[in-house]
Parts: C-alpha cells; sequence; structure tokens
C-alpha cells in the first residue's frame, strides 16, 4: 500500500481509531491483534500472495533464532550451519527476485551472446521492500547468533517486528533490539505524542507530494535531454540537482510518514535523514543519508569483515565491498554499482587524507569549505549514475556539466528550481540548529508551518507516483 | 481518547491544534474567496467544471494517473470488453489518434455501413505490442483493423504497459478503485479550493497541463478536459519519409501476419501532427500491401503541441471516413 492513497488514509484511520479505543496503552492483545493483522493486510495490498514471501522469510529467521538457542556456543559448527540457513533463505529470496535478471544480462556480456536472444526475464513482480524486511529480518538472527538479544518464544511479535506497516515498504531499517523491547512498554498517546506524530507525518506528505512530486515531473521529462549533444551545461547541472531534491524529498519523506504513524501507533522509530546535503566528509554524509542502512551495512558487514582492524590497505579494501555491495542492493544494474563504487572510493580516499575526523589539517577553515564541496560535488555525480538508465547516459550528462559550457537557464527550470526551496530551507534550519544558534521549532510555530504545508499539498500536490525506493 | 500531560495554565500560548486550524481555516478561506471573486482567475479548466460526458463513460486519466490499460487489458469493466468483442473495425494508435478519432462523426459513417467500431488506441506513445497482446486475449476477430502508423510498428510496450502486462488482476482493481476514489476526492475538495498547478499549466510546460480523460465503453473513445482552441498551425507532411529500419519493418510483417490470421483487413493512416513524424506511413503501406488512407486538410491546428484541437480533430474525422469510405464497404 502506498502511504500516498486514499486507501491509505481509510487503512490509517481505522487502524488509529483502534489505537485511541481498544489500545489506549498499546499493549492490549486486541490491539497488537490489529497491528499485526493490518501489517499483513497493508502488505497484501500490493499483491496478496507475497505475504507468503513475507511469512517464509520470518518464518525461517524465527525458527532459526530458537534453535540458535538451544545449540550450546562451543557447537560453533552447527551455530554456523542455522545461520547460514537463515541468510541464505532471504539472501536467496533477493537474488531470485531481484538479481536474476541482471546476472542473466551480465553472462551475456561476459560472453559475448546477445542479451536480446536470452530467454525473457522471469517475468515476476518484485515483492515490495523485499529489501528492507529481509535486511530487517536477517539481523535479528544475526544478533542471536552473536548471542546480543534473547530469541522471542512467540512467532506473532516477531512477525509484528519484520512487518509493522509504517516502516515494512521502505524503512527505516529496525534492528530488534530497538523495536522488541517496545512492545511490551505501555504508552498512552498524549496530547504531545499526537502532534508530534501529526508533525513528522505532515512534514513528510509535505516533502512527497509538493517537493518530491513536483520535481519528478521536470526530471521525468527532461532526463534523456540532459543527455543530449546540444544540452548546456547549466541545464544539466540543474537537472543534477533536481534529482538529488527530488530522491532526498521522496525518500526522506517516506521516512517521516513511517516515524509518524509508528509513533501515533506507540513504536518510536529511529531517524533515517538528517540534513544530509550539509555533510562536510563522505563519512558524515553516511551518519546523515539512510541512516539506519549504513549502520545496518557498517554492522552487519563493515565490522565483520574486519572493518578498521586489520590495516590501511584492509579498511579501504572493506569500504569498497560494503559500498558496493550497498549500490546492488539499491538495484540489479550497473549504475548502482557505479553509485556505490564512486562512495566507496570517495570514503576509501577520504579516510586515506585523514579528513574523515574533525582533526589535524582537516580542522582548517579552508581544507573544510574546499572538502565541503568536493564531498558535495561527488554525491551529486554518484547521483547522476543513480538516476540515469545507461552508463552512457550519466556519461553524456556528466561530459556535459563538465563542458562548462552554456551556462543559461530559462524561465522554466527557474520555477522548478522552486521546489528544492523547501529543501534548502530546511537544510539551513538544521545548520542553524546544529550550531546552537537557534533551538528547535517551536510548538507553535509548528503549528502555523504545518497549516502551511498542508495547504501547499492541497493546492500544489503534483499527481501521485509510487515512492522510488518501493522498486527497492 | 487524547490525554494531555497536564493541563494548561492561563496566559499560556494557544494549543498547536487551534492555532493549525485558524491558520489553515484562513488560508483556506482567503483561497477560496480570491478564486470565486478574483477576475479570470476561474478561466481555466478545474476539476469542477468537469464531468463525465455521459453514463457511457468511465475514468481513464487524472491526475497523473493512467487506467484505461488496466480496465482493457485485464478486462475490469464488462461491458466495455462486451463492446470490444463486437467491434468489427478496431482502430490503432497512440494519444494522437485518440485524440483526432471523433465518435459523432466516426459513428454516423459505420453505423451507415452496419459496422461496429471500437477505438483501441492508447496514449504514452503506445505501439504495437500492447494492443495486439488485447486482441490475442481477448480473441477479437474484427473485420478491418485501422492503424494510425505514426510510431506503431515499433515492436515495444510502453512503461505504462509494461507495468500493465507485469501486474495481476488485482492490482489492475486496485489501481482502479484508488483512481477512482482519488478523482471523487478531487471533484469534491476542489469546489473550494483549486490546485494551481492543474489551474494555470506548469510553468515551462506551455502544453502540458494535467488533463482528465474518460473513454466510452461502447466504442472506445476518448473525451479529455482541457481541450482548448487550437494555438499551433499543423503542417502537411511527406508521406515517404523517413525511411523504415529492420525492426520496424520486422514488427509490421509480423503485425500484418497476426492480423490477417484473425481474418482482418489492415488500413494505414496518419494522424497529422506538428511533431517530428516517426514512421513513414506510405512505406509501410508500400511494404505491407495494403491501403493507406491519409488526408490532410487545410486549417488543422494543436492545442498542445502534439495533438489536434477538437475542431481540427472533426475535421479530421471528417476527411478520414470519406477516404475510408473508398476501402470499407
Amino acid at each position: 500500500m502506498n502511504f500516498v492513497s486514499w486507501a491509505f488514509a481509510a487503512f490509517f484511520t481505522i487502524v488509529f481509531a483502534a489505537r485511541l479505543t481498544i489500545g489506549r496503552r498499546k499493549i492490549e492483545p486486541a490491539f497488537v491483534l490489529v497491528l499485526i493483522v493490518s501489517s499483513a493486510l497493508f502488505y497484501a495490498w500490493h499483491i496478496p500472495a507475497y505475504i507468503g514471501i513475507l511469512l517464509l522469510s520470518a518464518g525461517i529467521d524465527y525458527w532459526a533464532a530458537l534453535w540458535l538457542e538451544r545449540v550450546p556456543q562451543s557447537a560453533v559448527g552447527r551455530r554456523r550451519w542455522i545461520l547460514t540457513i537463515s541468510l541464505g533463505t532471504n539472501l536467496g529470496l533477493l537474488a531470485f527476485f531481484k538479481y536474476s535478471g541482471f546476472f542473466m544480462r551480465v553472462l551475456a556480456d561476459l560472453t559475448g551472446e546477445d542479451a536480446a536472444a536470452l530467454p525473457p526475464e522471469l517475468g515476476i513482480a518484485l515483492p515490495m521492500g523485499i529489501s528492507f524486511y529481509t535486511f530487517q529480518s536477517m539481523s535479528y538472527t544475526i544478533d542471536v547468533y552473536r548471542g546480543q538479544l534473547k530469541a522471542l518464544r512467540g512467532f506473532w511479535p516477531f512477525f509484528l517486528f519484520i512487518s509493522f506497516f509504517p516502516q515494512l515498504v521502505a524503512g527505516p531499517i529496525v534492528r530488534a533490539v530497538e523495536f522488541l523491547p517496545q512492545m511490551p512498554r505501555r504508552r498512552r498517546l498524549r496530547a504531545c505524542v499526537f502532534y508530534e506524530g501529526a508533525w513528522l507525518i505532515v512534514s513528510g506528505f509535505f516533502l512527497k507530494m509538493v517537493c518530491a512530486d513536483n520535481l519528478a515531473v521536470y526530471v521525468d521529462e527532461f532526463w534523456s535531454r540532459g543527455a543530449a549533444e546540444d544540452a548546456g551545461s547549466g541545464f544539466a547541472l540543474w537537472l543534477a540537482l533536481m534529482f538529488s531534491g527530488q530522491i532526498f524529498a521522496d525518500f526522506a519523506g517516506y521516512s517521516n510518514i513511517a516515524r509518524g504513524t509508528a509513533y501515533l501507533l506507540g513504536y518510536r522509530l529511529p531517524l533515517n535523514f538528517n540534513a544530509p546535503y550539509l555533510a562536510a566528509s563522505f563519512k558524515n554524509f553516511w551518519e546523515r543519508w539512510h541512516m539506519t542502512l549504513s549502520r545496518w551495512l557498517r554492522d552487519y558487514l563493515y565490522v565483520p569483515l574486519g572493518g578498521n582492524r586489520h590495516g590501511r590497505v584492509r579498511t579501504y579494501v572493506n569500504l569498497m565491498i560494503v559500498m558496493l555491495l550497498g549500490g546492488l542492493w539499491h538495484g540489479a544494474a550497473y549504475t548502482f554499482i557505479v553509485w556505490g563504487a564512486i562512495h566507496g572510493a570517495a570514503l576509501a580516499v577520504e579516510r586515506l587524507l585523514h579528513l574523515h575526523r574533525d582533526d589535524g589539517w582537516g580542522q582548517q577553515l579552508a581544507v573544510r569549505v574546499g572538502w565541503y564541496a568536493v564531498v558535495q560535488s561527488v554525491v551529486l555525480v554518484a547521483w547522476v549514475y543513480f538516476r540515469s538508465q545507461s552508463m552512457e547516459e550519466a556519461g553524456l550528462i556528466l561530459g556535459n556539466i563538465a563542458a562548462l559550457q552554456d551556462w543559461s537557464i530559462g524561465p522554466r527550470e527557474t520555477v522548478g528550481a522552486l521546489f528544492l526551496l523547501p529543501i534548502a530551507l530546511h537544510h539551513a534550519y538544521v545548520w542553524v540548529e546544529e550550531r546552537r544558534l537557534l533551538g528547535p521549532v517551536a510548538p507553535p510555530t509548528r503549528a502555523v508551518l504545518a497549516a502551511g504545508m498542508v495547504y501547499a499539498i492541497v493546492t500544489l500536490y503534483a499527481g501521485t507516483a509510487d515512492f522510488i525506493y518501493f522498486q527497492f | 481518547m487524547l490525554t494531555t500531560s497536564r493541563t494548561p495554565a492561563r496566559g499560556e500560548p494557544v494549543s498547536p491544534g487551534l492555532l493549525f486550524g485558524c491558520v489553515f481555516g484562513l488560508l483556506l478561506a482567503v483561497t477560496a474567496g480570491l478564486w470565486t471573486m478574483w477576475p479570470g482567475l476561474g478561466h481555466s479548466m478545474n476539476i469542477r467544471q468537469v464531468e463525465p460526458p455521459s453514463d457511457d463513460h468511465y475514468l481513464a486519466y487524472d491526475g497523473g494517473g493512467n487506467i484505461e490499460h488496466q480496465v482493457l487489458y485485464f478486462g475490469l469493466d464488462g461491458e466495455a470488453i462486451a463492446h470490444l468483442r463486437r467491434a468489427d473495425v478496431l482502430l490503432l494508435g497512440n494519444s494522437r489518434l485518440m485524440f483526432a478519432a471523433r465518435p459523432g462523426v466516426l459513428g454516423r459513417f459505420f453505423e451507415s455501413r452496419g459496422l461496429r467500431y471500437y477505438a483501441l488506441g492508447f496514449g504514452f506513445r503506445e505501439a504495437d505490442r500492447f494492443p495486439l497482446a488485447i486482441i490475442e486475449k481477448f480473441d477479437l476477430r474484427p473485420r478491418y483493423v485501422v492503424v494510425n502508423a505514426d510510431g506503431f510498428f515499433s515492436d515495444s510496450l510502453s512503461d505504462a504497459a509494461t507495468a500493465t502486462v507485469s501486474d495481476s488482476h488485482f492490482g489492475a482493481w486496485r489501481k482502479r478503485w484508488e483512481a477512482e476514489a482519488s478523482h471523487a476526492v478531487r471533484r469534491v475538495l476542489h469546489q473550494t479550493v483549486p490546485n494551481w498547478i492543474d489551474l494555470f499549466g506548469r510553468a515551462g510546460f506551455l502544453w502540458r497541463r494535467e488533463v482528465i480523460g474518460y473513454r466510452s465503453r461502447s466504442n472506445g473513445t476518448w473525451e479529455v478536459y482541457p481541450w482548448e482552441p487550437a494555438s499551433l498551425a499543423v503542417e502537411g507532411r511527406d508521406m515517404h519519409l523517413p525511411p523504415l529500419n529492420i525492426r520496424e519493418t520486422e514488427s509490421a510483417l509480423r503485425f500484418h501476419a497476426a492480423m490477417a490470421a484473425r481474418g482482418a483487413e489492415l488500413v494505414l493512416t496518419f494522424v497529422p501532427t506538428p511533431k517530428p513524424m516517426a514512421g513513414g506511413p506510405a512505406l509501410f503501406a508500400e511494404l505491407l500491401g495494403v491501403p493507406l488512407v491519409t488526408s490532410h486538410p487545410f486549417g488543422l491546428g494543436s492545442h498542445d503541441g502534439d495533438h489536434l484541437d477538437h475542431n481540427s480533430a472533426v475535421v479530421w474525422s471528417e476527411s478520414l471516413v470519406r477516404e475510408l469510405g473508398r476501402v470499407i464497404q
């Protein structure tokens, strides 16, 4: 189910009514049942049969965690086998649904076969949110394997953790240690909680329906023209900036709605975005952009690979591996792999230059400002690969920018760029707030802002487009 | 219900909820007042002025959401499919054909010959594969298939068609339900306040205003809003340009064979457009050995730089049926 749909409006009204009536302390069994059933319904609204895949993934991990607890720590081999079954199932599902077509194309490229002559792709729709819930499910088994978490006795509480509808389709990726302790905790819905949740929801819908969807109209219409021979540098750069705004507003908007709806239902979900275009280092970018994914990759991939504990070269290799896989996680295409490779290489270079920390020569203002420009430029270059349909298209757009010719932009570009303004203002406020020049927005100011945002949603929305991250 | 953590003291700031309601209400009131009173502000299309032309029409497109692909591919509207199955003549092509095919003119012509027609064209630069999939799915057996050759023979699916054929029946039903619910809410909401983009168009997209489209169940033709007067002349074209490529050739031959196997006679046409022509209809007709019925009446115009305006569409339909009369008995 898409948050931006009347089906969701009706659906959430009913679930929220249950929270106000039968779930006033949040822990009532009837309300928990409502959450489980509604989460299943939310997922089945996409393709009903795919609820089976969700149940399969959750069932295997639930069973694996229980089995892991019964096997003593000394039986390392058996424990590894159990973990392998869990991870293999999840990664197998991902590989089957997401990467089989891509690997066939890669194989064709390597063997020189005509890709068009290959058997048609499976023609199976990607289960919505599979990249998110499989990661969430795997983190649970790994935490139990590591002894950091006790396995849940009941299947349905575990299923609720995996399928909790606000974060089911596109995150934030919640770790079991964050979610499970909240389940038995009472949470009454106070007015301040309601206002906080409503603020998150309104700001999320504003980011999505006003900013992202309007930016998408321009990006979708003109992106391929950015690769044309006669496209000027100004136009191509404008397109890249428009997409960087679109993807932020789209994904951060989704995350805000997810956090807001969860909060109204009595659960806190972690922050997923924190003004990423303020980041003055690549490390900091990943502490601000899709924070729950970068945290997952760090804890379940980078650290197990050895992190920075085995020397400099190994650290750089680990960074590259993590970011390449992070790119591949987004989708089965060369462009995503290049996007990951750019970020991996950038993180490695930054570490090599000791610019990932606020000490040494990196403390100098000129260096920090210069490196900020480098970071944001590289992020922008990476977005061009992320959005492009092919490597060739990305290369042509970047070539047009690099040509440094014809910086003129017309009224259309200027008006389109107005939809970037709220994103820029948000970043500016966070910048000021982080330096304690201003405090958090006061509730009355929030109320006025929220009224303005709802008004903008009603009068400036731009059709209904799926969230970008639904395809991942 | 909601509980507050403490009782507000006298002199405390106003409740955020109340403040929100006041500001939002004020914005709505000012907008509604301006919209009603400001001269010329309501002159453009807005959804509150749009009505389905008749009970025969269903929603095909609104607010960025296209659902006619789903409706026809999954047979979500039984009446539309029944008419489609009974059609003796199918009109196929992209949105240019759908704008140009005017039911009043076509209806009179085909009725006079005892034939039933159905316009099975689609927007989004749809080409041959999607209508062929529908023809095969419902085992249609028309006597004539009239194709707007403009970009039709390309063996491709539009994005909308690709999404449709990979969807499920439930997914299609859901999408239609959501689109119709959204349309109904928009019609109520925008009685009070406009969507500024719908009202004035998008800056820089002079001809790309949001359109609302309804489709006839009985003959498949479109009624679209807004459909403003022509602002651009449509020039005549050399029908022998550009050259065919292998993909187009193979696609055309395959499509022709598929129609012949169903006992249908293929007829080609070309709907004039100010946009660059995507295929040379005369060359396709020569290749396939089928009649080409084209005409370019004087004074055709376009309202959006792509499709014919309403008056031009009527004129073109009249000229089409005059030409068709020579090949359709």
